[in-house]
Formats: structure tokens, sequence, C-alpha cells
């Protein structure tokens, strides 16, 4: 008996000795690093140089009125010139483009020439921040209802503007809505309509984007610098002078004698093997190619990952963003025999997957041929990133200088692409290589821009940036 | 304590030091392995990444893919890319980008060299500093890594560990239990043995399973059982035959009391006398009371002689061991007073199992009385016959002297009545 006791409080120390031990080493709190960032923001990136005054701003209200109030004011913050020459605004999908041009124009007067449009409602950018704000894209961005909105004024006295815009619906056609739009952008500007602006910018409502564009070329030719986008939506809208455009055409154009830089890029890989001919295709829609229905070809051309995707159950969205990682593009030649690569974004024209043709939001014409690429979204941020320092040496500017502002274009099946987490890294990107220069930017439904002896193109998944800088 | 337990308790207190031991040095050099190798590893991403964002500021790409693959990993705390001034130019945290690197750790300054690690255990964390090209600058990738995910590694390492030490135990003392029980089984079957033997149980066995020492000690207890049960068994017939034994003296001892009761009831003398050397061995309290001299032979005590009679009186004994037959035989003996009385010697033969006298007994009856009455009337029939020859009537007087004659006759039988069969036996004289 004694013997008993004797091993049951043996075993009970040592199980309180094990226990014991092992419950004081596991209780041992867990010490962890926990690091606040400093607010060592870069510092005010209004630039002020001889004659030029640039600001920028944002704001994330819903309340339109009071966003663009937000977004003005920390825009001419400090600034000698509370009413400037120009204004570009971007809002996301969806927000009341009417009621925040009016009060744009009532807080800035008749004097500022104001251009811009909708972004895509995922985001809107400036050099202050990426402005964060539906979650989903597309038509999933309709139930979340967020806002958000960014604003450039531009006061100088290098670089004049002229902005111009058509209602779609009030001409016989786009093309001619769109001449009309850039004659009338010309002649605001002060030019005559020989005078070609130095560049244009331009913001073109879903579907017209190649009639808008064949009309501006119909009426300064197709060696004009033009960059732009196409709005952002699913509910896409353009700023005219004095109302906004659901379907429409809104442009800027530029008259300077400083240097500008520019850049229109895609990035993707382009040696892929897979091409065809559109053998048939409905607007921006591609039926067949090669004579087999569109669909059918880009998923075999992709090893079936359409079908893979749909059979996933992955939301349409998603399988849009996904096929930004494929698109198909064109090739142009210019005349020095320089190639242009213009890309288009493919994506099932039917969520059902009935319909066998892709929809591309780019026109592609019967017996075009078209190629498969790829990319990954660490293409796409890198782009974004350089898109200042390429736009600089492309216009001859120093890359280390600091241009008075930047514009710039994204594409947002781009932006889809990119994970969440690393889309605040753009403007931080581009404010280094764009040398913390107050900048603009928006996410476009389609991109279009300039190849040189080429002419203007629309495609999609590209992006652009165009920087004007000092005279040294 | 019991055999089993002590032994049980000893080699198992032996384990559970032994085996913790071991597990303590194991789970240290796991752990020791665990952060060298996971400080490697670190050191081998930081300096992937370094070549990999030193190829990407040549060619403006930044390893973007390979860098959100570390902004998700849990055990990595940060990745900054720093440029030469010591602003973050990329981080995982876009916070922290456009922000000075030295602020957050103001005691690491001065980095020389390509590679730097910093490890502070307090608050569990280390950073690989790592420099690589950036054109014609030198910028900096800072890895901070957490070290819980080693602390995590050292607890589950002291837990696996110490399961694996306590489930190896519960093992080992299972094992233990059986193999003590096993190796313990023959010595606790000798102890319950004994302890049968010491209750008398001499059938016991034990069960010989092995040929080892205890089984040689098995076979021995066995043979000693067996000895010891042979042993005992005589020992109890030794007993039965003590105590018969015992009570035959028992019995003897009261024959021989109530023999001596009866000897020294006799108020005669009474002899045991050895016919080899005529030495008493038995003499009653009469014989010593009358005994001339000590009890030693029958000549000295009853003649004061030096040697048994032969010439002046018939010896009984010789008479004895010539016959064979019992002899009565008168005579004068001397008293202790040193005085002389007749005596009537009665000699009976004890004889061996071939039919030797080897001892006689002897008693003495003293007839001086007699004597000296038989010679009264001796000296009355003389003088009776003087008196028929002098007196008238003698024939009367004679009748009745004859009468008296045969009275004292009568009397005399009566004193012989203990030994009638000699009566008429023989008529020695001593």
């Amino acid at each position: 008996m004694a013997n008993k006791k004797l091993i049951i409080v043996f075993a009970v120390i040592i199980g309180v000795v094990i226990v014991g031990g092992l419950f004081i080493f596991f209780s041992q709190p867990e010490k962890e690093l926990k690091l606040v960032p400093l607010q060592e923001k870069p510092k005010e990136t209004v630039a002020r140089v001889k004659g030029t005054e640039v600001g920028t701003g944002w704001s994330a209200k819903e309340n339109p009125q009071e966003a663009i109030k937000e977004a003005i004011g920390m825009a001419l913050a400090g600034k000698v010139n509370k009413a400037p020459d120009f204004a570009i605004i971007f809002a996301s999908s969806g927000s009341d483009m009417e009621t925040i041009l009016s009060k744009a124009k009532e807080i800035f007067g008749n004097k500022t020439k104001i251009y811009g449009g909708s972004s895509d409602s995922r985001a809107v950018m400036t050099d202050k921040g990426f402005v964060r704000v539906a979650e989903r894209g597309y038509e999933q961005a309709l139930m979340e209802g967020r806002r958000g909105l960014v604003i450039m004024t531009i006061t100088s006295k290098d670089i004049f503007f002229g902005v111009g815009s058509a209602d779609f619906s009030l001409y016989p056609s786009v093309q001619e809505a769109s001449k009309s739009a850039i004659l009338n952008a010309i002649k605001n500007a002060g030019k005559s309509a020989n005078e070609l602006p130095k560049a244009t910018l331009v913001t073109i409502t879903i579907g017209n984007e190649e009639d808008a564009l064949e009309g501006i070329e119909q009426a300064v030719g197709k060696n004009i610098l033009l960059l732009g986008g196409t709005a952002g939506g699913p509910q896409c809208a353009v700023l005219g002078e004095n109302s906004a455009h659901k379907k429409g055409i809104s442009l800027a154009v530029i008259y300077t004698d400083l240097p500008i830089g520019w850049t229109f890029e895609g990035g993707f890989d382009v040696t892929d093997p897979h091409s065809g001919i559109a053998t048939k295709v409905d607007g921006q829609n591609i039926v067949e190619i090669d004579n087999r229905p569109a669909l059918d070809v880009y998923d075999e051309w992709l090893g079936g990952k359409i079908g893979r995707l749909f059979e996933e159950g992955k939301q349409p969205d998603l399988i849009r963003d996904l096929l930004t990682l494929h698109p198909i593009y064109r090739k142009y030649t210019s005349s020095d025999g320089k190639n242009y690569f213009l890309f288009s974004h493919p994506w099932p024209k039917d969520e059902t997957m009935k319909d066998r043709s892709v929809s591309t939001s780019t026109k592609i014409k019967e017996g075009e041929k078209i190629y498969l690429s790829h990319g990954t979204w660490e293409t796409f941020i890198n782009r974004i990133g350089n898109l200042p320092r390429n736009a600089k040496v492309e216009g001859g500017i120093d890359v280390n200088k600091k241009p008075l502002f930047g514009i710039g274009y994204i594409c947002a099946g781009v932006l889809g692409t990119i994970p969440d987490t690393e889309r605040e890294k753009f403007p931080i990107l581009i404010n280094y290589a764009n040398n913390s220069a107050p900048f603009i930017a928006t996410f476009t439904w389609g991109e279009q821009g300039y190849f040189p002896g080429v002419g203007i193109k629309h495609g999609n998944l590209l992006t652009s940036f165009l920087v004007i800088a000092d005279k040294d | 304590m019991k055999l089993f337990w002590k032994i049980f308790s000893t080699v198992f207190s032996s384990f559970i030091i032994g085996i913790f031991a071991i597990s303590y040095f194991i789970s240290i050099r796991q752990i020791s392995d665990i952060e060298k190798h996971t400080l490697e590893d670190y050191k081998v991403i930081c300096k992937l990444i370094s070549k990999g964002l030193e190829i990407g500021y040549a060619k403006s790409e930044w390893p973007f893919e390979s860098l959100k693959i570390l902004s998700e990993r849990k055990d990595l705390n940060f990745w900054w890319v720093v440029r030469d001034d010591g602003v973050i130019h990329l981080a995982n945290d876009t916070s922290f980008m456009g922000t000075s690197a030295y602020s957050y750790f103001p005691q690491i300054t001065n980095i020389k060299g390509e590679e730097r690690v910093i490890l502070n255990r307090n608050q569990n964390y280390g950073i690989f500093i790592r420099a690589f090209e950036a054109g014609k600058n030198k910028w900096l990738f800072w890895l901070g890594f957490s070290l819980r995910n080693i602390l995590e590694m050292k607890r589950k390492i002291i837990l696996v560990d110490t399961i694996v030490s306590i489930f190896a135990l519960l093992l080992l003392g299972v094992w233990l239990y059986f193999m003590i029980k096993f190796f313990t089984k023959p010595i606790k079957e000798l102890a319950i043995g004994t302890q049968a033997i010491g209750k008398g149980d001499l059938s016991y066995r034990v069960k010989v399973e092995s040929q080892d020492e205890l089984g040689q000690l098995a076979v021995s207890f066995n043979k000693m059982v067996e000895d010891l049960r042979k042993i005992t068994v005589s020992h109890d017939e030794l007993a039965k035959e003590i105590t018969e034994r015992k009570k035959a003296e028992e019995k003897l001892q009261q024959q021989n009391e109530f023999l001596n009761i009866i000897l020294e009831s006799l108020t005669y003398p009474f002899y045991v006398i050895d016919a080899n050397d005529y030495s008493i061995k038995i003499a009653n309290s009469a014989a010593r009371i009358n005994s001339a001299g000590p009890i030693s032979t029958c000549y000295a005590i009853s003649h004061k002689r030096d040697k048994p009679c032969s010439d002046e009186y018939l010896c009984p004994l010789e008479e004895v061991k010539k016959t064979k037959k019992a002899v009565i035989i008168e005579h004068i003996h001397y008293t202790k007073e040193g005085n002389l009385r007749n005596y009537e010697i009665h000699g009976y033969p004890i004889f061996d199992s071939e039919g030797n006298v080897i001892e006689m007994i002897e008693y003495c009856l003293d007839i001086t009385e007699r004597k000296k009455l038989e010679e009264e009337l001796k000296k009355k029939m003389k003088n009776l016959e003087r008196f028929n020859r002098v007196a008238v009537g003698r024939e009367l007087k004679m009748m009745e002297l004859k009468k008296r004659i045969k009275e004292l006759e009568a009397r005399a039988e009566n004193k012989n009545i203990t030994n009638p069969q000699e009566q008429g036996g023989d008529t020695g004289n001593s």
C-alpha cells in the first residue's frame, strides 16, 4: 500500500513537473516587432516652376458636390491661381458626373477648361495616392456604390489648353461628333485648325472608340500625338464643356513649346506562336477565327483555360481579369520598319458560353491577323512604375528631371490582374520615376494612343503616360 | 518495498533522467539546427531577391511577384528596398514607402559590406540587410523576419520531444514492468517457496523456466527443499523415536521409580551386583544404611574383604553364575556398626540375550534372631531331652514343646512367604 502511494506521488510529481514546465514555457508571451509607419510622406508635390502651377487633389466622399469641393480644395491649396487654366477630372464609374462638373464649374468659374470622364469603378489615382474605390470591377461594382474622384489643376503661361466634347447622340455619326469635338478643342485653345496640338488627350465612351479616332483623324490627320482612354465603366461618362455625356467624347488639346514626353505601350510577351485570321467579326466581337468559332480557337490557344475557369464557376469578371494576361494583338509596322503591337482584351461574349464569340472592346476587321500574347501582373506593375521614365525617354527629357506634371491612362483590366495589396504601390513608383511631380491617372476600359508612322489606334490592356517638363 | 518496485523505480528513474537528458540534448540540437537553417534560408532569400533587384533595377523591372511571395509569408515581418539615402523605395507595406528605414531601427547604422544580420531575441525579430547595385549607387534590401517561427518550432520541438519522451517512457515503463516481472518471477516464486516451506509445505517446488543463474538457483532451491524434506522426515522419525524413547524412558523411569519405591520399601538390603566385577550397581537405602563401608563391591561392604568370598563362605554370585539359578545362602555380614549378623542371602540371576549371567539380584534377610531362636530351640530341645529324661510327664511337655516348635516353624514359614519357591530350593549355609 505504501509502495503504491509512493509510486503515485512519484508519478504525480513527474507529471506536475512536465506539465508545469510545458505550461510555463508555452505561456511565455510572444513579443513581436510592431512597426508603425512614420508620417514622412513625400513633400508637397505642388509644381510651381516659373510660369506653371500644378496641383492635384482627391476625395472619396460619396456626395459628388462635397467630393469635388474637397478635391479642388486640395489641388488649389497653396496656389496663387484659384481659377486654373485647365482641370482634369476623373471620377470612378457611377459617380454623378453631371453634378461634379457643375460644381467644379461653380468653384472654378468659366475660365477653367475642364476635361475628363469616368474611371473604372475600382480606382483613380494621383501623386498623392491610390484612391481605392470598389472592391470588384465591372458589373459587380454596381452593387458597392462607393465613389472616388481625382483632379489635376494646371495654370501655365507656357501651356495652352483647349477642350472640346461631343454627345454622339447629337451628331449623325461618331466620326462627325469627334471631328467636331477636336476642332472645337483647337478653337478653344485659341488656335486655328491648321495648328496641330502638341498633344491631345481624349476620353471616349465605350464601343465608339475606333469611330471616334477615325473622326479625329479626319480632322487633324494620322500623325497627331493623341493619348487617351475609354471612360471606365460599367457606367461610363465623359465631361463636356457644359454637361456630362453618357455617349460621347471629351477632348483636350495642348499647345506648348515645353518638352513633351509620352509613352503608349503594352509590354506583353509577343513570342507565342499561336495566331489566326479573324474571318468573321461583328462590331467589337470576333465571331470566327480561321473560320471556326472564335472562343473555341482562343480557348485552344490557351490550352482550355477558359473552359476550366468556367467549370470552376469563376465569376465572369474574374475570368475577364485572368484573360487579361493572354491578350490577342495585331501587329503594325511603321514606314521606318518599327513594329507596334496593338493589344485587345478578349473575353467570352456570352457569360453562359453558348455564344462562342469573343468580345475584345476593339474593332478588329475581318481578314486581320491576330496573335496570342502573354503577360504577368509583374509586367504590368513594372510597366506602370516605369511610365514616367519611358515617357521622359521618349520625349528626350532627362530621366532624372522632375517634369511639371504627368497624365496617365492605365487599363482597368491591367489593374484587375495586379494583386490588391500591390496596387497602392502605383503612385509611389510613379512618383519615384516622375521625381515626385504631380500626376493624375485614370483606369480605362480601352486605351487610345499614337503609333508614329502608323496612326492613332484603339486597343486594350495598354498604358499611356504624358509628361510635360520645363525647359532645362 | 518489494524487490520488483525497487528495481522498477530505480531503473525507471534512470530512464526518466536518461530519456529527458537525451530529449533535452536532441531538442537543443534540433533548435540550433532549425535556427541555423532558418537563418540560412533567410540569407538565401535575401541574396536571391537582392540579385533579382539588381537585375530588376538595371531592366527597370522589379521582381514584384517574388516580392509579393515574400509579403505573403507569415514568417516575414517586412521587406524593404532602401535607397542609398535611406529612404524606403519599395516595401511590402506601402505605408512605409518614402520614409526613412533608419528611423525605425536607429540602432542600425553604418552598414558596411555586402551583408549584415541583426537579431533581436527580445522582440523576436531579425533583419538581413544586403546591398545590391542600383546603377551607380548601392541600395539595400532589408528582410525583416520573425523569430516567432523559430520560437514556435522550438515549442513544437520541445512539445514533440516531450510527448515522444513521455510516450517512450510509457512504453519503456510497460516494457520494464513486464521484463522486471519476468526476471523477478523466479525470485518471487522462490520467495513464495520459502514462505511455503517456512509454513512447512516441503512439497512445494519452484518452476524452473530458464537455464540462467536464477534457473540454477531454482534448481538448487528445489534440491535444497528436497534435501530438507528428507532431513525433516528423518528428523521427524527421530523425534518420534525420541518421543517414544522418552515415553519409554518415562515409563522406565516410572518403573524405576516404582522399583525404587519397592526397593526403598524393602527393609532389608537389596543389591544388583555386576557379575563380572562384583560391583554393586544398585543398592537400596536399607543396604546403604547397613553397609559397613561405601557401596562398592558385595564382599567389601558385607565382609570387609578385598576379594570375593571363596573359602569361608560360598559366594552366591559364583553359585548363580555356576548354576544360573536362584540361590539362598546364609552369610554372616558385618553391620555398619561393625557387628556381625546372620543373613540369608537370596541371589537371582540376570541374563543377557545370550543367556549369560551378567548381573545378580541379591537381597539379604537378617536371620540373626531366627538363628538365635534356633539356637535357643536347640538348647531347649536339649533341655527337653534332658527333661524327658529327667522329669515326669516329660511326654506331655514334649508334646507341648513340639507344638511350640511347630508354631515357631509356622512363624518361620510366614517370614519366608515372600519367596515360597525357594523354600524347597537350595539350603546352602552362609
